[in-house]
């Protein structure tokens, strides 16, 4: 993995390019897929990761070392996402707290055992989880991909999110409740599978 | 530690995200507490089915596209900027010009002013020429 400690003060242009196309070349995977988590929606996805990296690029002078570079994609990412979904008045969101809400699909499975494999597993839970996801408050949702899907510490999200970890906590928290209490509804015998 | 506690901190205990002596109070907690067992259960099963989804890969020229359009936005800043600069630097200009016109003009101005005291002064001499009263002071008369 390139080493993510960049000095940009001192290159010429054409370095900080060269430079730059290194570390997009790295961090633009899991940047997607970081995308993709919080967006479910490959287009938008893309947008997002576009102008998170086109922002990275005009501030590229004041990233901050001391913070690995794919750590400062997310928070770019993150603050961006936030912003847009505020933005958005007309984002219609699916309270998955109330019960019995029109509209959610339910994930029924023909064979339990079809998803003993992990890759089947993951296979059936994409859809719901998604769904689940993006229902979720925006924060909610980010403190919950960076903690259960990149795997990041309370601390490391603290700093990307520019928080508290006592915020992170709380925000990882009632996110996981919010996706228990979806599968409970549209998809318990997966997420029986899950428990076991 | 009582049940409200307890459920508040599960999900840091799930991450162990708790001191030694909060974790070491809840893992006794949950031996006893059937209820606060099930939902650790139920929140480590959320954790690990999001930490199962397979990772989107993103086709193979997004890396082209994002440094393409990072860069050619950049320039474009770059160039709103340039022209900003140089409409700068030609008001400073112009604005340079007319402070050394209005000076140039005025010290033409004085010029012409300390020549027009020059006359003034000559023609003031020659209007005014004290008459000869032959040695003794004039008497002026001093109204009272």
């Amino acid at each position: 993995m390139l080493a993510t400690w960049v000095n940009t003060v001192t290159k010429s242009k054409e370095e900080r390019l060269c430079l730059f196309e290194r570390l997009v070349e790295d961090a633009h995977r899991p940047a997607f897929n970081m995308a993709m988590r919080l967006t479910a929606n490959s287009v938008e996805a893309e947008d997002l990761v576009q102008e998170t990296f086109v922002r990275a690029y005009r501030f590229f002078h004041r990233y901050d070392e001391n913070l690995p570079f794919t750590s400062w994609i997310y928070r770019i990412m993150t603050n961006l996402h936030i912003d847009t979904v505020r933005k958005k008045s007309r984002l219609k969101t699916v309270s998955i707290d109330q019960s019995g809400s029109d509209g959610l699909q339910t994930w029924e499975i023909a064979d339990h055992k079809a998803i003993t494999d992990a890759d089947a597993l993951a296979t059936t839970l994409e859809e719901p989880l998604q769904l689940g996801l993006k229902s979720m408050n925006a924060e909610f949702r980010a403190a919950v991909v960076l903690a259960d899907v990149e795997g990041m510490s309370y601390e490391e999200i603290a700093e990307i999110m520019q928080t508290s970890v006592g915020t992170v906590r709380s925000r990882i928290h009632r996110g996981r409740k919010q996706l228990r209490d979806h599968l409970l509804r549209s998809c318990p015998d997966v997420y029986e599978v899950l428990l076991r | 530690m009582n049940c409200n506690v307890v459920r508040n901190l599960l999900s840091a205990y799930v991450d162990s995200e708790l001191s030694g002596n909060q974790m070491l109070a809840i893992r006794s907690h949950v031996s006893l507490c059937d209820e606060c067992r099930v939902e650790l259960d139920q929140l480590k099963a959320v954790k690990t089915g999001l930490s199962l989804l397979a990772e989107h890969q993103p086709d193979p020229m997004m890396a082209k596209r994002i440094v393409a359009k990072a860069t050619s936005q950049s320039q474009g800043q770059l160039s709103g900027r340039s022209v900003l600069t140089l409409a700068a630097a030609a008001a400073a200009a112009a604005v340079l010009a007319m402070v050394v016109f209005n000076l140039s003009t005025g010290r033409t101005d004085k010029a012409n002013l300390a020549k027009d005291d020059q006359t003034f002064d000559s023609q003031a001499d020659q209007a005014v020429t004290m008459p000869d009263f032959g040695g003794h002071a004039p008497i002026i008369p001093v109204s009272k």
